[in-house]
């Protein structure tokens, strides 16, 4: 199994390979850093780009990438480039400073007809994009961040054109899917070409943390590396012909967290804040475990910000309460039933007054 | 045919475009408005922004231009490193990669001065993007760290137009298939290339050049 450790050990060798042995066909490379595999230093690392990526935007003439690291970008640039395509595609590649009040403008002059990126900065994009260029987009091409049930609605609606594909990528070992088949939905992936997925401590729901092994630089490949994900893989085969399929369910300690015997869900709480939506524009949630009476019990502390402003402390306790009988942190129970038998703590609501910063991935959800 | 930066900002990229090719479209900002500048691969190709290097850094303020200029490296058979925001970031990066040439800008001269002065060894070259002739004195004490260090008069619609070094400075040598006439408007630029916007007559930011030379012979 590839540690973490491993795994910068691994990156490494194949960097220093990289620079003792520069590739010649320079377009199938590219350079990026990455946040760390080891808790302490970042990384630089080389990616080959897959040459089936250079066939991804033959169908569109415009393409709008929102992704908010450089590298990112500049890989979508390249891949772009390397295509032949007739028309030709233009590609604007968009940066999170450009999120301002002229965005409008510039999306009505550039008028993609397919967009790439982070669900979340996709979102944040489409508030500039009229009815009419929205109507335009054939393509809309996630990755990075799952995409919840929420995203999928508002994306349907607001697109009706587009066909929704999303891929998975780890940014410390690059793309672990295939390109998406049409009979894929949400968050649901093969493996991509060499790349062995697998499954570790699984639970009665057959839901366990992703392993992947594959190559990552000549001879050097990493086994059975922990994601950090839990998924789910099913084997049935794929009317496209594929064998496996896995299923993302969320990031372990974000957007999956489990605590005091239930299950915390960003999806779920998604869901609920938007039943919630009169008094919940936008919210952040805190898990952790806390010893009340020398007991360790599971707490969540919700901060929601509302565009109305701030609300009272009666009303943080109703929107807490509301909010605690409704969302499921078991199959068959509430919060406000685990609050009940005393395994959690109420649930705590805090106004904020001001909107969450954006920041390039959005945690929502999170365990302290 | 847009002969201004109030040109750009009033035409709508569309009116503005003159040939269709696979391009990369850059927002422009500028104090006289934010605009869509489009830039042909080929013609990001042809523009001088760096020498020939086998790992350049691009590391720029605007990350639009550190795109373009990035992608310009991959055209001449570079792999770039392309500088995140945060400058201790970007100079662990450069620092990684023993980088041997940096295209940059002023601002981000500056950032990383830390950086330049840990790198390994001498630069093989800085090229230095200026709008303004003067900016090339705040990146001048760099050059310390190139063995070639270069300053290119450029902006982000027109692409570079002229260039000097710090022997040079504050001479300026037009670059070629560029041509600049003195009008009552100021300096009038024209590049002799068919770009997505063709520059023909454009008026520069810059009312004059103290010393600006067509090849050998001063303007």
């Amino acid at each position: 199994m590839t540690t973490r450790a491993g795994l910068a050990i691994a990156l490494e060798k194949a960097w220093r390979d990289f620079l003792e042995h520069p590739p010649k066909d320079v377009w199938r490379y590219g350079i990026r850093m990455t946040s760390g595999t080891t808790g302490s230093k970042p990384l630089v690392v080389v990616n080959e780009y897959s040459s089936s990526l250079n066939t991804r935007f033959k169908n569109n003439e415009r393409v709008l990438v929102c992704f908010g690291s450089h590298n990112i970008r500049l890989a979508y640039a390249r891949h772009v480039r390397c295509q032949d395509s007739a028309p030709p595609t233009k590609v604007l590649l968009l940066d999170g400073a450009d999120i301002t009040g002229s965005l409008a403008a510039m999306l009505e002059e550039f008028r993609p007809d397919c967009i790439c990126g982070f669900p979340s900065f996709v979102m944040r994009v489409a508030q500039y994009l009229s009815p009419e260029c929205r109507a335009l987009v054939r393509s809309l091409q996630f990755a990075g961040e799952m995409l919840t049930d929420f995203n999928e609605q508002f994306f349907r609606e607001h697109f009706p054109q587009a066909r929704i594909s999303i891929t998975y990528i780890l940014n410390e070992i690059g793309p672990v899917s295939a390109p998406q088949c049409k009979h894929l939905g949400r968050n649901r992936y093969h493996p991509g070409k060499g790349v062995v997925v697998e499954l570790e401590e699984m639970n009665e729901e057959g839901v366990g943390e992703l392993l992947v092994s594959k190559k990552l630089w000549k001879d050097t490949a990493v086994e059975r590396y922990r994601t950090g994900d839990m998924a789910r893989i099913d084997t049935t085969p794929c009317p496209c012909g594929a064998l496996a399929t896995f299923e993302v369910m969320g990031r372990l300690g974000y957007d999956y967290i489990k605590i005091a015997g239930a299950l915390m869900r960003k999806e779920e709480f998604d869901r609920v804040a938007l039943l919630l939506k009169r008094h919940i524009d936008d919210y952040r949630a805190e898990v952790r475990e806390v010893f009340v009476d020398g007991k360790p019990k599971g707490s969540v502390t919700l901060r929601v910000y509302s565009a109305h402003g701030p609300g009272t402390q009666a009303l943080a306790e109703e929107i807490g309460a509301q909010f605690a009988r409704q969302v499921f942190v078991t199959p068959t129970q509430t919060l406000a039933d685990l609050v009940a038998k005393g395994v959690f703590a109420p649930l705590r609501v805090e106004f904020s007054a001001a909107p969450f910063p954006i920041k390039n991935k959005e945690v929502k959800l999170i365990r302290l | 045919m847009p002969h201004s930066r109030e040109d750009f900002v009033r035409m709508p990229l569309a009116e503005r475009r003159h040939k269709n090719a696979a391009s990369l479209v850059k927002v422009v900002r500028t104090p006289q408005g934010i605009f869509l500048s489009e830039w042909a691969f080929e013609d990001i190709a042809n523009e001088p922004w760096g020498l020939p290097a086998k790992r350049p850094m691009v590391y720029m303020s605007d990350p639009h231009e550190a795109l373009e200029k990035s992608m310009w490296c991959y055209e001449h058979g570079m792999i770039p490193l392309i500088g995140e925001r945060d400058p201790s970031v970007a100079a662990f990066a450069a620092k990684t990669y023993l980088i041997d040439s940096l295209i940059t800008d002023v601002p981000s001269l500056v950032a990383l001065a830390s950086c330049v002065s840990f790198v390994p060894k001498k630069l093989d070259s800085l090229s230095v993007v200026i709008a303004y002739p003067e900016e090339a004195l705040a990146a001048m004490p760099a050059s310390e760290y190139a063995a070639v260090t270069r300053f290119l008069l450029a902006l982000p619609e027109t692409g570079a137009y002229a260039y000097s070094d710090p022997a040079r400075y504050p001479v300026f040598d037009l670059l070629p298939a560029c041509s600049i006439e003195r009008s009552e408007n100021g300096l009038l630029l024209t590049k002799k290339r068919a770009l997505v916007t063709p520059i023909v007559g454009y008026r520069l930011l810059i009312a004059d050049i103290a010393a600006l030379r067509y090849g050998t012979t001063s303007l």
